[in-house]
């Protein structure tokens, strides 16, 4: 059942409620958006100390919540602040690698789909039929399911929070860029790397019926 | 000319709205004459809409107590800076 509509959920109205220190519009942004603030800090400084780097984003929020300009949404300048927060977090423990450089290692693609092209560029192991036409129907076992859960955890951690991002969270790829201040093109790489993973995934699953994770479920 | 191998790069833009108008005349160009890419877009397509759906991309809830930790917390700021 759908919650019912709550005056906070015009972001203005948030805006002004927080301003204000509220604390019903406190509770609202926190339980809104502290799990999405969670997910990414987890993906840049790991799970340890996300924690501690999600309660420093809160407290930057606040302080520059007043000059908040709205030229993006709400949501997507604490994710912002949230990515800023964890990179300064790296650099004091000299563990800072701008995340472009951390594209490098972290992006590789491990999908295999460059492996399917002859010569001439040209399918020589095109993809299989897949007997599915829509997602319940191609998760109706649940077997691919936990495959695909799987796989997702096995993804490298800014591919995953890429793919997040965008196909969960549906934020645009300049809207990534800004929150993780990497550029264009490799958004576009971790995010292709990502998508391409899962489809080989799938399409494996479909023609043998085996999960080919690293970790085989 | 485009490829297969370029249409595994195309495709995403395709799916992400992300191509001009000539762009995309070559790539419809392309997928008239190869079933493999049709199929291949067609299932990237169904792949990035399991995705959306797909739970282990979800974030979790934030449980009560978290919420109560985090509120107190900018409470306790707003009495500092006064």
């Amino acid at each position: 059942m759908s919650e019912p509509n709550n005056k906070f959920d015009d972001e203005a109205v948030l805006i002004l409620g927080l301003l204000a220190q509220d604390e019903t519009a406190y509770r609202f942004a926190v339980k809104t958006h502290h799990g999405s603030m969670l997910y990414l800090a987890r993906r840049i400084v790991g799970d340890k100390i996300a924690d501690e780097v999600v309660q420093e984003a809160w407290l930057s929020v606040m302080k520059a919540l007043p000059r908040f300009e709205g030229r993006s949404k709400l949501k997507s300048w604490i994710l912002t602040i949230v990515s800023n927060e964890a990179k300064n977090r790296l650099r004091k423990e000299k563990r800072y690698v701008s995340l472009d450089a951390m594209t490098d290692d972290m992006g590789e693609d491990t999908s295999s789909i460059n492996e399917r092209f002859g010569k001439n560029e040209h399918w020589t192991e095109p993809p299989g039929d897949w007997r599915a036409d829509s997602p319940d129907a191609l998760l109706s076992g649940t077997e691919l399911s936990s495959c695909l859960d799987q796989a997702i955890r096995e993804l490298p951690a800014l591919q995953e929070a890429t793919l997040c991002l965008k196909e969960k969270q549906g934020y645009s790829l300049n809207e990534i860029c800004n929150i993780l201040d990497i550029s264009d093109s490799n958004v576009r790489v971790l995010l292709h790397r990502a998508r391409n993973k899962i489809f080989t995934i799938i399409d494996h699953f479909q023609l043998t019926g085996e999960c080919c994770t690293q970790t085989d479920t | 000319m485009l490829t297969c191998k370029d249409m595994t790069t195309e495709a995403h833009a395709l799916l992400d709205g992300d191509l001009g108008p000539m762009a995309r005349i070559r790539i419809r160009f392309h997928l008239l004459l190869c079933k493999y890419c049709r199929r291949y877009v067609r299932q990237l397509a169904l792949t990035l809409n399991v995705l959306e759906k797909n739970p282990a991309l979800d974030e979790q809830t934030p449980t009560e107590s978290e919420i109560d930790a985090v509120v107190e917390q900018l409470k306790l700021l707003n009495k500092t800076d006064k």
